[in-house]
């Protein structure tokens, strides 16, 4: 009877296989950008700026992103100042943009967006 | 010469072989009564199929409920067998990714904190349901499990039904009044 127990939990427990769940990853949460505008004249040209809420955490680079209402945010480039330049070579409407701070981790925050004002 | 060895060490072999079959036999004799070894056919039955046993011995209502007890238990377990391992299988699938993650960082690559964010709060979700589930497929296991047991010390250590003993309407004139009895056969 005692064998049978034994058998049962060894059957129990091959058949009880998924595990636990992984531990957090341990990174440190990245700004968001703030104050974030888009200005443009033609529509062709973009002036896209924003600020930081602490300029000294580890910040290495911003990724800027186009984005159309309805599709994924797609990335235009990548920036170590806070203000840049997009020129979309045609005039574009309803177009918005995305920046997002990369840290020394290499993790990237959250988005913030903004359409043109 | 050599095919007498040969035939001397079979015999042996056999012989030692069946050393063990002697208490065996004796503890079955001392564990089980003497009609039980007279049902063996029906504790063959009972043990391919629960049920089918107690319906050779004649009970079929007790035959009927471990015969039902046994089908909805073991298609428990199996559909509940089948909706864990979807569970098990789509928690792996993001446990995979979250590792992936890590392996990115580790190389130099840039990962988004929302989609790190995102893949863990479903791997919890994942988990959970794949424990909800396990719960689950295990109650089905314990009861099939209980009910095969249960059906073949049922169809042990009961006896075959006997029409003979078998206790009918009876009409009884008391001074009280009139006693009818009905014994049911379970």
């Amino acid at each position: 009877m005692k064998k049978l127990v034994v058998t049962l939990c060894f059957v129990l427990a091959a058949c009880a296989q998924h595990g636990d769940i992984l531990p957090p990853i341990d990174v440190a949460q990245p700004p968001v950008p703030t104050d974030f505008s888009v200005s443009t004249a033609d529509y062709v040209t973009y002036h896209l700026s924003w600020d930081i809420v602490d300029p000294s955490s580890l910040v290495t680079e911003y990724r800027v992103y186009s984005l159309f209402p309805g599709y994924d945010p797609v990335l235009q480039g990548t920036t170590d100042t806070t203000a840049v330049e997009v020129n979309t070579q045609v005039q574009v409407l309803g177009i918005s943009f995305c920046v997002s701070a990369v840290t020394v981790e290499h993790v990237e925050g959250r988005l913030a967006c903004a359409s043109a004002e | 010469m050599q095919i007498r060895r040969e035939s001397n060490r079979e015999s042996n072999k056999g012989r030692r072989s069946q050393v063990w079959l002697r208490p065996a036999a004796m503890a079955l004799l001392l564990l089980f009564p003497t009609h039980a070894l007279a049902v063996d056919s029906a504790f063959l039955r009972s043990l391919i199929v629960p049920g089918l046993g107690q319906a050779q011995q004649g009970h079929y209502t007790r035959s009927a409920v471990f015969a039902g007890a046994a089908v909805a238990t073991g298609v428990g377990l199996f559909i509940s067998q089948i909706y864990y391992r979807e569970a098990a299988n789509k928690l792996y699938a993001q446990k995979h990714i979250y590792a992936s993650y890590q392996e990115t960082l580790n190389d130099g690559g840039v990962v988004s904190i929302e989609d790190m964010e995102q893949t863990y709060k479903e791997m919890e979700a994942s988990h959970n349901l794949a424990e909800d589930r396990l719960v689950w497929r295990n109650a089905f296991l314990v009861g099939f499990v209980t009910t095969y047991a249960i059906n073949l010390v049922d169809v042990l250590v009961s006896k075959p039904y006997d029409p003979e003993h078998e206790s009918r309407l009876s009409v009884e004139m008391t001074p009280a009044g009139v006693k009818v009895t009905k014994a049911f056969r379970f």
